[in-house]
């Protein structure tokens, strides 16, 4: 069955495979990297100026110069530059030491991108010598990290390379898969130049597959998106070629005449691209051998042949023997026929092309049917060797895919988890955030709300001493109006008297009227007491001291006996001046007062409560001292009313003892430094 | 030769027999005088009342304040004027007052339009002979400072009625505002609007209560 899929128009196609790849290799990727060391060091000026005739040369020169280098990420990035230009030559000692270091300290520095682009640079050398599951394998190195590093266009670029080895293996189904995986990368970054590419992969592996209508649909496909990349491009021949193999081996001959005609008389296509150019000749002339149109064949495989043999190209310089042998087997020149068959099976064992071995193998035993058995013989051992090696290579395929599938599969499993794990940790934060400024904001109010509290009792205060004042006042200006009315109706009235009847007395001399003189006179002298008594009691009215803040506390005290039946006595310094203290010391202490009596009455149970107001040079000291139930100063918590002591003592600098214990009463001592108003 | 007879109400006994002393000592041309005095309110009413029905008094001699201001029911001399003029009014009526504030002076003559009005300060011998003279022959008669209220108020041509007055009166002499409630028939809104309408009157607005009784002085009305 072998011997059916073995059509001598693949040898045709295969040479453009390999033409497309290499057209395909990294380039800007590695600009950057010999760019990131600024050091104008020697090893960069020789690469920056490599020239084509001493390329190798100065590339031994720059590798030697590089081992040098201490730094490690510069050597690496030297070596990774160095092994790239070496990968263009062919020269496998230098490439493949350079390589290995440039991987190694890549591994080392942890630059992943080098590593990348060193594993690239290896499986690009080694699809060239032909080693293509090597090859296969570091593509599916580099494809990893690149697919780690979220480096899409590289990643289809693998893709890509791994694709066209599968297909050169004849794993046609695994590159398919492979191509479409490139295509699904490539699609959203436009890059038609490599959407061609994989078209054009994806059209000969339907062909290979025979399927015809696919594989032309695919070339179209190449072709649009050759179109949207360069419409002048020369590949756009290449692809007619293929698009002709397709129709040649659909039996449609005439169709692929015409495109073979389109690319031959292309203007210069010659000179453009010479190989192209013979490729196509020969599938031309073998179209029209097929169609039957034998006359001017010959010339034209003949010239085929020639350019061929001129320019090396030895794969399909086997195929033009071979289509040469066909056509004297055709014109039943047996003898030529075998010639060009014997010419074929050479080039091809020479180089290396079992395919075209195979061909020529089954064409020999045809035109030579004496020793057909030997070559038959022949045939079947190499087509067995080579479809187990095929099978071989294909599962070594399959098995490095699935590992790099697993690997990228992980990959994503590991992003999604961090993914997962990130939006976890950043709600949990954010909630204990927001939890925290809930809990702060509720302390603030709470704080909030006691001092506006403290505030308005402190406010209540200060109007029941602002009106104890105003009686004060009231009762001070009651006693002025007095004085006045006093001196007004009484003492004016009766100078007033005195005056007139003095006057009319004063005419006469009469004994009697002396008498009522002098007793007039001595009225004047009553006048006199009455003066100064009005005059002392304006002076002790001014003297009199009214203790206002007393006044208050006092009545504080009268409510609370009121209310409580509580017993209250109350002494306090009477050469202090309290009403000069200040209003905040004041309001305070009075509610401190309060407070305590407050306490005395709920939870002391008592029935005698001593105050004391005390001053000790610059400080007072109020006492305030039940006989109540008492309680154990170490165990009890401070209930409310000693936490508002408490604070109101702390805005005035003072501080409170409290004294007590079960049954023996209660003394709470506050202590408060003071400045005079 | 004629007699006259004055009656003297005044709660001070010493200013009564000053008078007597003077003018039943006092020589006219035509008549002689004689004094009758009283030392209340109600001592005086009493003998106005009995004068209508038997001698009437040629002069009433009038004070203000008859009793000390801190009773419950304070009664004045105004009121007893009000009474002589409608018991007796061929008897004739002089204030003999302390008060020398245009208030008082305008209100009484308001109310009573006596024949005299004497403010105590200037009473002496001579001037309270003229007096009796003047207001016996041709009155009336003002003293010095009576003349100065009378005329301030004359020159003004504002017109404030008896509430006005009033709390104008009691905020000088330092009322509280909630306190002229009790003097004054009118809400504690009714006042505090008359004050402020007082302010525009007297072109004080927007300033103090001070600024308005300094106003109301100048122009005469206290």
């Amino acid at each position: 069955m072998n011997a059916k899929i073995l059509h001598p128009f693949y040898y045709g196609l295969f040479c453009l495979c390999v033409l497309l790849f290499n057209g395909c290799n990294r380039k800007n990727s590695l600009k950057d990297t010999s760019e990131l060391s600024n050091k104008t060091d020697s090893v960069k000026i020789i690469l920056d100026n490599l020239t084509p005739k001493s390329i190798s040369s100065d590339l031994k020169k720059a590798y030697y110069l590089a081992l040098t280098e201490k730094d490690d990420s510069v050597k690496s990035n030297h070596l990774s530059a160095i092994s790239y230009e070496l990968s263009f030559l062919n020269d496998s000692l230098y490439f493949r030491r350079a390589n290995k270091l440039a991987i190694q300290l890549a591994k080392k520095v942890q630059d992943s991108t080098a590593l990348a682009n060193n594993y690239w640079d290896l499986a690009s050398f080694l699809q060239n010598t032909s080693l293509v599951d090597s090859s296969y394998y570091y593509y599916s190195e580099a494809l990893k990290i690149f697919d780690h590093t979220n480096d899409k266009f590289s990643a289809a670029r693998m893709l890509y390379n791994m694709a066209v080895i599968q297909s050169n293996a004849k794993d046609y189904t695994g590159s398919e898969i492979t191509t479409i995986q490139a295509i699904e990368l490539l699609k959203p970054l436009q890059k038609n130049l490599n959407l061609y590419y994989c078209y054009n992969n994806l059209g000969s592996v339907a062909n290979a597959l025979k399927e015809y209508d696919k594989a032309l649909d695919y070339y179209d496909k190449s072709l649009f998106y050759l179109e949207k990349h360069q419409p002048s491009s020369n590949l756009k021949y290449k692809s007619f070629n293929n698009t002709a193999m397709v129709y040649q081996e659909m039996g449609n001959h005439q169709k692929a005449i015409s495109l073979f005609e389109k690319i031959i008389h292309q203007d210069s296509i010659y000179f453009k691209d010479t190989k192209l150019y013979a490729v196509a000749l020969s599938n031309y002339a073998q179209s029209k051998n097929k169609l039957g149109d034998t006359t001017r064949i010959l010339p034209l495989l003949q010239k085929a042949l020639k350019i061929k043999d001129s320019i090396g190209e030895f794969n399909s310089l086997a195929l033009t023997n071979f289509q040469l042998s066909e056509y004297y087997l055709g014109i039943k020149d047996t003898a030529t026929a075998l010639q060009y068959a014997l010419q074929s099976k050479t080039i091809a064992k020479q180089s290396n092309n079992n395919l075209r071995l195979l061909q020529t193998l089954e064409l020999i035993s045809k035109i030579d049917p004496h020793n057909s058995l030997y070559y038959t013989q022949e045939y079947i051992n190499l087509n067995d060797s080579l479809q187990l090696a095929e099978r071989a290579v294909r599962n070594k395929f399959t098995k490095i895919r699935f590992e790099t599938d697993e690997f990228i599969a992980q990959n994503k499993l590991l992003s999604r988890q961090r993914q997962l794990l990130l939006g976890i940790s950043v709600a949990i934060l954010l909630l204990a955030g927001a939890t925290l400024i809930i809990l702060d904001q509720r302390r603030k109010n709470q704080k909030l709300r006691f001092e506006q509290l403290q505030q308005q009792k402190n406010q209540e205060i200060f109007n029941l001493l602002l009106t104890q004042n105003q009686k004060v006042e009231e009762g001070k200006q009651l006693e002025k109006k007095r004085i006045s009315e006093e001196l007004h109706d009484g003492i004016i009235g009766k100078l007033f008297g005195t005056r007139l009847i003095l006057a009319s007395l004063n005419n006469k001399t009469d004994s009697e009227i002396i008498e009522k003189r002098a007793e007039y006179i001595k009225s004047l002298q009553n006048i006199e007491e009455e003066i100064r008594t009005i005059s002392h009691e304006l002076n002790k009215a001014s003297q009199e001291k009214i203790h206002n803040f007393i006044v208050s506390i006092e009545e504080l005290i009268h409510s609370t006996q009121e209310s409580s039946k509580i017993e209250c006595h109350f002494q306090y310094d009477e050469s202090m001046d309290w009403d000069q203290l200040k209003g905040e010391i004041k309001i305070n202490i009075y509610r401190i007062i309060q407070e305590s009596f407050q306490n005395c009455i709920k939870h002391a149970q008592a029935s005698r409560v001593e105050l004391s107001l005390i001053n000790q040079k610059d400080t007072l000291k109020i006492i305030i001292q039940d006989n109540g139930i008492g309680f154990n100063t170490k165990k009890s918590k401070k209930g409310i009313g000693l936490k508002n002591i408490h604070s109101r003592l702390k805005k005035l600098n003072g501080h409170y003892s409290i004294e007590s214990s079960v049954n023996q009463g209660t003394q709470l001592t506050a202590t408060i430094p003071y400045l005079l108003d | 030769m004629k007699t006259i007879r004055i009656l003297a109400v005044d709660d001070h006994e010493m200013i009564t027999t000053g008078y007597k002393y003077i003018l039943e000592a006092a020589e006219f041309d035509d008549f002689k005088v004689k004094m009758e005095s009283a030392n209340s309110y109600e001592l005086g009413a009493q003998k106005i009342m009995d004068s209508a029905r038997s001698f009437l008094f040629d002069l009433i001699l009038l004070d203000i304040q008859l009793t000390p201001s801190q009773e419950k029911e304070p009664h004045s001399g105004e009121e007893l004027g009000v009474l002589a003029r409608k018991v007796v009014p061929d008897s004739k009526v002089v204030f003999m007052s302390s008060f020398s504030d245009n208030y008082r002076i305008n209100s009484i003559l308001e109310n009573v339009n006596p024949e005299g009005y004497m403010v105590k300060s200037e009473v002496d011998e001579k001037s309270l002979i003229a007096m009796v003279k003047t207001v016996t022959t041709c009155p009336p008669y003002y003293s010095q400072k009576a003349l100065v209220a009378i005329r301030k108020k004359v020159a003004n041509d504002l017109i404030l009625d008896n509430k006005d007055k009033k709390i104008l009166y009691h905020i000088s002499i330092g009322t509280k505002t909630i306190d002229i409630v009790n003097f004054v028939n009118l809400s504690l809104a009714g006042i505090e609007n008359r004050k402020r309408q007082l302010k525009v009157v007297f072109g004080v607005e927007k300033q103090n209560d001070m600024a308005l009784i300094t106003e109301a002085k100048n122009r005469g009305f206290l």
